[in-house]
């Protein structure tokens, strides 16, 4: 048998530098908008900054790995700032009221998120809801329950080594960002190297294709929406080391931080697409603007403002990247 | 001497709402035989087949495997007996890259802290996959390429690496030469001859007759959900089995 189709010309040195562009080009905006911040404001170039800004959004850049398996699978979680308060409120109740120490509250708290994920999770699985409703119902479960554990208020007099999570620091780095580099690390690795990682970008790309080759697509979903209920309950827990306190009200403009960083980040709503380091430089990208807009002094509703704007400029470079590829074919 | 079939699907119904999309459907398939399966657009064949790879459950019937009663409710147990399905959109996804469509669902790991973690073992599916590319002729370089980066001939030479990567011992393949070129369909049908030599029975849903008759041994019709006939093909003609496809068959059981 001889070759029949034309073999494509795979390795051209232009396009390899072109696809090096724009593989990088939120990297390239993420430098870009620091050498801006770093010429209008005195304050924004100095390590104190760097990571007080990273201590800042372990919590979000947390919720976001969550969010990234999820929107990898097509599917979105709203509930992330919900659950994020009730595994505030969990841990802190648990200590004060329930009597218990440090750890046992912990896990209690990581299990309140993760059983918030399985059920949403159960009815995108088994009952076929699509995620938006069955997380959209989780918000408003999670977060009212919040809101009834604490009476509407606060839950105060947490242990004193309890603060150890949020407020302290291993050599000059801060614990939330240790925990969130962790977390990071270990969602990266499970999509590199482990089969439901493979799975998980199989179902997000062609979920018929991953029934068909014997992957168990609502288990996937039911693990992964798991995930990101654990992931909240973690970034809780760190929010209540760092208030001191148990709230219920906190979190509530996390999920939009969270969802923007995934998306400028790279990932694609449609599933399939993203990645965590991608993820990484998207909270940084958030993270960043939000530091040096309080730099210049600009008031936090007009940061709801500029992040929506960067959202949609996100979108449509990626959208504009994703024709022109398609023109070059 | 009197062999036993490969696979044996007895009085297999099924229906989708309203539409009996198969009734009372027998079909059996020998070691190392290729078997046409024809009939007009929603004749049920595709149905049969997907009954048969686990995609779809019949309502009633027995499937019997190498002269055993067996169940088959998933791909998974379909792909465990070596029945794998050639699907006509291919059923790859094309966000990831060759060598993880081939071995989707069966990918091979490394155990870690005594089975503790089991890690993907990239290397050997890498060359595995490589190595089923080159006996198809397929020019693509890098085993690491994305799907959706293929041609459609491409692709298919993906999904036909995935059906023959796992000593299958039956292959379903559903219009197999509907998007090919001349060439091509004659690449795939020596691929079917080589197959049975091997001793892998195929069976091939098609609307181009041409391409039965010139691989295979025997030819199923149906017609809206029955079966109207099976003819050797040393036995009959295309005319004949054209007038079963559109006409069918009284007295056939």
């Amino acid at each position: 048998m001889e070759n029949v189709s034309q073999p494509e010309t795979l390795e051209h040195p232009e396009k390899k530098m072109g696809g090096w562009v724009k593989r990088f080009s939120t990297l390239i905006g993420l430098i870009l908008i620091c050498l801006v911040l770093t010429l209008t404001s005195k304050h924004f170039l100095s390590l104190e900054n760097f990571i007080n800004i990273l201590l800042q959004n372990a919590n979000i850049a947390i919720l976001a790995v969550g969010l990234t398996l999820v929107i990898l699978l097509g599917e979105i979680d709203l509930s992330v700032g919900g659950v994020e308060a009730l595994g505030c409120v969990v841990a802190a109740w648990m200590m004060v009221y329930g009597g218990l120490g440090i750890i046992p509250s912990i896990i209690i708290a990581l299990f309140a998120g993760t059983l918030c994920g399985l059920v949403s999770g159960f009815f995108v699985a088994y009952f076929r809801f699509h995620s938006f409703v069955s997380t959209l119902a989780m918000m408003g479960i999670s977060r009212g329950f919040a809101l009834i554990y604490t009476h509407g208020a606060s839950i105060y007099g947490l242990p004193d080594s309890f603060r150890f999570i949020g407020q302290g620091s291993i050599g000059p780095i801060p614990v939330p960002v240790l925990v969130a580099a962790v977390v990071l690390l270990l969602a990266h690795l499970l999509l590199t190297q482990f089969r439901l990682g493979n799975h998980i970008y199989a179902v997000g790309g062609n979920i018929e294709a991953a029934r068909l080759a014997g992957i168990n697509v609502g288990r996937v979903k039911l693990i992964v929406l798991s995930l990101s209920g654990l992931c909240s309950g973690l970034a809780g827990i760190i929010m209540a080391s760092r208030l001191n306190s148990g709230q219920g009200t906190i979190g509530e403009t996390d999920l939009l931080d969270a969802i923007a960083s995934v998306i400028i980040g790279g990932t694609s709503l449609m599933g399939g697409v993203g990645t965590i380091p991608g993820t990484i430089i998207g909270v940084l990208v958030i993270s960043v603007i939000r530091n040096g807009l309080n730099l210049l002094g600009v008031s936090s509703f007009w940061q709801m403002v500029a992040i929506g704007v960067i959202i949609i400029c996100a979108v449509m470079v990626d959208e504009i990247r994703r024709r022109l590829q398609e023109k070059e074919r | 001497m009197p062999e036993v079939p490969l696979v044996e699907m007895r009085n297999i119904s099924k229906t989708f709402g309203a539409v009996k999309a198969l009734q009372n459907v027998n079909f059996e398939v020998m070691p190392a035989e290729v078997v046409g399966l024809v009939g007009d657009n929603a004749a049920g064949k595709s149905t049969l087949m997907k009954v048969l790879s686990g995609a779809y459950v019949a309502d009633q019937g027995e499937i019997w495997f190498n002269g055993k009663k067996t169940d088959i409710s998933d791909p998974v147990d379909s792909r465990n007996l070596g029945i794998e399905m050639l699907y006509q959109n291919f059923a790859l996804a094309g966000n990831i890259n060759i060598y993880q469509n081939i071995f989707l669902g069966r990918e091979l790991t490394k155990n870690y802290l005594g089975g503790l973690f089991k890690i993907l073992d990239k290397k050997p599916m890498a060359e595995r996959s490589h190595e089923l590319i080159s006996r198809l002729k397929i020019d693509v370089h890098r085993v690491t390429k994305r799907v959706k980066e293929l041609s459609g001939g491409q692709q298919q030479s993906v999904a036909i690496a995935r059906v023959i990567a796992f000593n299958a011992r039956l292959i379903i393949m559903d219009e197999p030469t509907a998007n090919l070129g001349i060439k091509e369909v004659g690449r795939l049908l020596d691929l079917i001859r080589r197959l049975k030599e091997q001793g892998i029975s195929v069976i091939v849903i098609s609307h181009r007759l041409d391409d039965i008759f010139s691989v295979g041994d025997k030819v199923f019709v149906l017609k809206r959900g029955k079966r109207v006939g099976m003819r050797h093909i040393k036995e009959t003609t295309e005319r004949e089995v054209l007038r079963l496809i559109v006409g069918g068959e009284e007295g056939e059981a």
